[in-house]
Formats: C-alpha cells, sequence, structure tokens
C-alpha cells in the first residue's frame, strides 16, 4: 500500500532467527581461528552477525546459510583488516617452505588433542585458513575461493600444501615421542 | 593411476571434490595398492581426528552469555529499526500523519484509563511483542520482547504494585480467553510444593496485562526469594515449535527460563542463581503441560 518492499520487520526476524543464528557457535569458530583472540571473534560475529540481519531479506531461502553468513564475515574481517592496515599476504617463503615437502609422512593418530590444535597453530595463515575452511568446516573449495576472494586453483594448491605441513608437524611431534611408523617412509 | 597421482588426489577424494571417472580411476588403484590402501586410511583419520579436535577445543567453543547477549542485543536493534516507517510517512503525508498521531494520542489516553483489563478486547499480542519462531540450538533462542515483557511483569506485578491495568481473577480469564487459565495456579503451586515442600509459599495469582501482553500470573517464594509464574498465549498462526526448558535470558539479577507448549510461552523469573531458577522451571514443566492438555480437551 505505501509501496514497502521489504518484508514485515516480525518476519524478517523469526526467519533470521530460525535459519541464521543456529549457526552462530559455527561462525564463532570460524571466527576464532580467522583472527585467533577471543575478543576480536566475538567482534567479528557480532558485526557478521548484525549485516546480515540488515541484509536478511536478500538472503535466498533454501540456501547455504552458513555459508552465506560466512561471506559476510570474511568480507567484514577484511574490512576491519584494512582498516587496522594489518593486511597481510601469504610471504613467498611460506610457498617456499611448502614446496619443498617431499613427501607425505603417515601420522600417528594417537597424538593428544593439544598437539592437533599446536600443529593447527604453527601453519601459516594463508595455509591454515584453506585447511580449516575446507577440512573442518566442510565447505567445497568453489565456496573456499568465494570467501577468500582467491581462484579455485590457488585454494587447491594451498589445501595440498596446507594439509602436508600440517601432517609434517603432526608427524614431527609423533617423531618427538619416539613413535616409530614417522620413520618408516 | 600410479602411487604419485594418488598422493596428489587422495586429500580431494576426502573431499569428495573429484570427477567420477577420476573417482573410479583413484578407487581401481588403491584395490590394488595396500600401501596408498593404508595411505588412504591414514589421511582420512588425520582428517576426521582434526575436525573433531578443532570443533571440540575449548577456543572454539563460542562463550553461552556472549550468544544469548548477542541474541537480544540483535533482537532489540531488529526491533526499534521499523522497516519502510520512511516510505510510510512519505506515502502517508504529513496531515495523514498528524491524524494518525492525534488518534494514537485518543487510543492510549482511553487505554490508560480504562479500569480493568475485562475492558480491552481479548490479550492479542500486539505487533512489536510478537514472537519469532523457535529454533531450539542448545542455548536456546532469547525472544527479547517476550522475555522483556515477562520481566516487567514480574517486575511491576510482583515485586511493586505499578499495573496500569487492574488484573481479573484467573477464573475471569478462563471463561473470557483461555480455559488453561483455571486453576493453573494450584497446578503451579501443588507441584512445587510437591517438589519443595513448605520451602514454597503462594502468594497471589491473578490474569494482568503488562506491554500490551495478557498472563496468567502465579507469584510464589521460594527460598525467600520471590518468583514469578507467567504463562501467556502464542501469537496465532505462529510456527513456533515448542521448547523445551531452558535458560532463556537476564535482566540484572533477573533470570529467565522459559519453555513452551502448543499454545502458550511459559516462564519462570527471579533473582534466584540462574540454576535454581531453571529448576523451578523444570519441576513446573511435566505438570504445566498436562493441565494445558486438560484444559484443551475439556473445550
Amino acid at each position: 500500500m505505501f509501496g514497502l518492499k521489504r518484508k514485515p520487520t516480525n518476519e524478517i526476524w523469526e526467519a533470521f532467527e530460525g535459519e541464521a543464528l543456529p549457526h552462530m557457535p559455527d561462525l564463532y569458530r570460524i571466527a576464532y581461528w580467522l583472527v585467533r583472540n577471543k575478543e576480536e571473534a566475538e567482534d567479528l560475529v557480532q558485526e557478521t552477525l548484525s549485516q546480515a540481519l540488515r541484509s536478511f531479506h536478500r538472503y535466498e531461502r533454501g540456501t547455504n546459510c552458513r555459508a552465506w553468513m560466512t561471506r559476510i564475515m570474511y568480507n567484514v574481517n577484511g574490512k576491519r583488516i584494512r582498516k587496522l592496515s594489518r593486511l597481510r599476504l601469504v610471504e613467498d617463503t611460506e610457498e617456499m617452505i611448502a614446496e619443498t615437502i617431499a613427501f607425505e609422512q603417515p601420522v600417528n593418530t594417537s597424538l593428544n588433542d593439544e598437539e592437533v590444535i599446536a600443529a593447527v597453530k604453527k601453519l601459516p595463515e594463508a595455509f591454515r585458513q584453506v585447511v580449516l575452511l575446507a577440512d573442518v568446516e566442510e565447505f567445497s573449495y568453489r565456496e573456499v575461493a568465494e570467501l577468500l576472494q582467491i581462484p579455485a586453483g590457488t585454494v587447491m594448491s594451498r589445501l595440498h600444501r596446507g594439509r602436508k605441513l600440517l601432517r609434517m608437524e603432526l608427524a614431527g611431534f609423533a617423531r618427538s615421542f619416539g613413535l616409530k611408523n614417522v620413520n618408516e617412509i | 593411476m600410479n602411487c604419485k597421482e594418488f598422493n596428489e588426489l587422495v586429500d580431494s577424494y576426502l573431499h569428495n571434490e573429484l570427477l567420477v571417472e577420476t573417482n573410479h580411476s583413484l578407487l581401481r588403484h588403491i584395490e590394488l595398492c595396500p600401501g596408498c590402501r593404508e595411505s588412504l586410511a591414514n589421511h582420512r583419520e588425520v582428517r576426521s581426528r582434526l575436525q573433531s579436535v578443532v570443533r571440540n577445543a575449548d577456543e572454539s567453543r563460542i562463550d553461552p552469555q556472549f550468544e544469548i547477549r548477542v541474541r537480544s542485543s540483535l533482537r532489540a536493534d531488529h526491533g526499534s529499526r521499523k522497516v519502510g516507517f520512511g516510505s510510510f510517512a512519505r506515502g502517508l503525508g504529513f496531515a495523514g500523519l498528524v491524524s494518525v498521531v492525534l488518534v494514537a494520542i485518543a487510543f492510549f489516553t482511553l487505554d490508560t484509563k480504562s479500569p480493568e483489563i475485562a475492558h480491552l478486547n481479548p490479550p492479542a499480542i500486539n505487533a512489536s511483542n510478537a514472537l519469532p519462531a523457535s529454533t531450539d540450538s542448545g542455548i536456546g533462542p532469547v525472544y527479547a520482547n517476550l522475555n522483556k515483557d515477562a520481566v516487567d511483569d514480574h517486575k511491576n506485578c510482583a515485586l511493586t504494585h505499578n499495573l496500569e491495568t487492574k488484573p481479573i481473577t484467573l477464573g475471569d480469564a478462563a471463561v473470557r480467553f483461555e480455559p488453561a487459565n483455571r486453576d493453573i495456579d494450584k497446578t503451579v503451586v501443588e507441584t512445587l510444593r510437591k517438589e519443595f515442600g513448605t520451602k514454597v509459599e503462594f502468594i497471589k495469582a491473578h490474569y494482568c496485562l503488562i506491554n500490551g501482553r495478557a498472563f496468567a500470573h502465579v507469584v510464589v517464594r521460594f527460598e525467600e526469594r520471590v518468583v514469578s509464574f507467567l504463562m501467556t498465549r502464542k501469537e496465532q498462526n505462529t510456527s513456533i515449535s515448542n521448547r523445551r526448558v531452558q535458560q532463556c535470558g537476564y535482566d540484572g539479577d533477573l533470570k529467565v527460563a522459559c519453555f513452551d507448549t502448543q499454545t502458550f510461552h511459559l516462564f519462570v523469573v527471579s533473582d534466584l542463581e540462574a540454576e535454581s531458577n531453571l529448576k523451578l522451571a523444570e519441576t513446573l514443566e511435566g505438570s504445566v503441560r498436562e493441565h494445558i492438555a486438560e484444559a484443551g480437551a475439556r473445550v
């Protein structure tokens, strides 16, 4: 009647609460591993949800809401980083380190949780992001490429190298505890 | 496919990113190569371990208090943004707007002069208080407006006597509005006494109105604290699921535990410890559900 194009406020909230808010714990986990600081992760989640709610009338129902909000989160974080002038690109040395890994080592999976977390933290940021997004959050390669705004080919190469680095770290832990099978190959 | 190619593709295979033909080729290879078969199992195990450890790490877990705060804040922010108000005002024009304001003033003037709740229409829930859909997700949703109404009723009715509209009895409310109001106070008090004995002292019960929302309100004293049990009808045609008892909000020292039936939202509000407040709601849930179901069956 008055040319309102958006849905009523309450209807949007209902849909948002039903579809978007259940992903808050996942968003926080992704945010934490993105910024690796609790307070910053909470700020990022809050800002992401706030923007998602404002844009929710544009969200296409039935599509992957978690991926949609994660994209918003990466955009928000990108702006935040640019604001803080803390943009950090993958350094050549990190790429070079990854290139030098000659072979896959079998990993002893009886490592404890702290060792696995420590190995993840040791990964260079660019590799850690793709490994976590693909292997932990189970985003497709295409979704990871969209989130990080890099070509799909780059995602695949970083994933390959990131996984190798991770396995190397895990094998390193195992070796330091004298586990036998890490030296077999 | 050879072992080198297998090593290049094994992670993409586990991630289900390979073409069907490549998948088949890889599977054929591992049938013939025990080393790569073992490697595949190892990759799968590492991936699964990584997923489980990162997902369950303490640092990956959201703080429940933060989640509650964010939900409340989003709901409040969203509620305060009246979508399309600009278009509404423009479409209506200044004169129209003035008329609306005058009508609203007249309405509120009449409303606040109403001596008792019976003068109002049935307890319709106004648009600003309408409830969002529920999706149980661990902590559970926080319905900021609804929680606020429950807390306001506890403050203005149980703790002080600051209601603008005179309450009516639960019996009257049962006749005029919902049959489930009848004897809900008995159900609440008897259930609590059965569990906690004489620690529960009945204070009052009635049907009252706060912020345009009507509640059956039972007030008891428990461990020297005033506790409100509040029951309000769900908005019609809503698709809200039935929440089990959960912690659903805080307001200063006041804690709100809530649950739903098919037709009602129910709250326990007090300044008890959150766990104790939740325990009261858990104690009440079964018998209140039965009470409401029986009242519905009698209609």
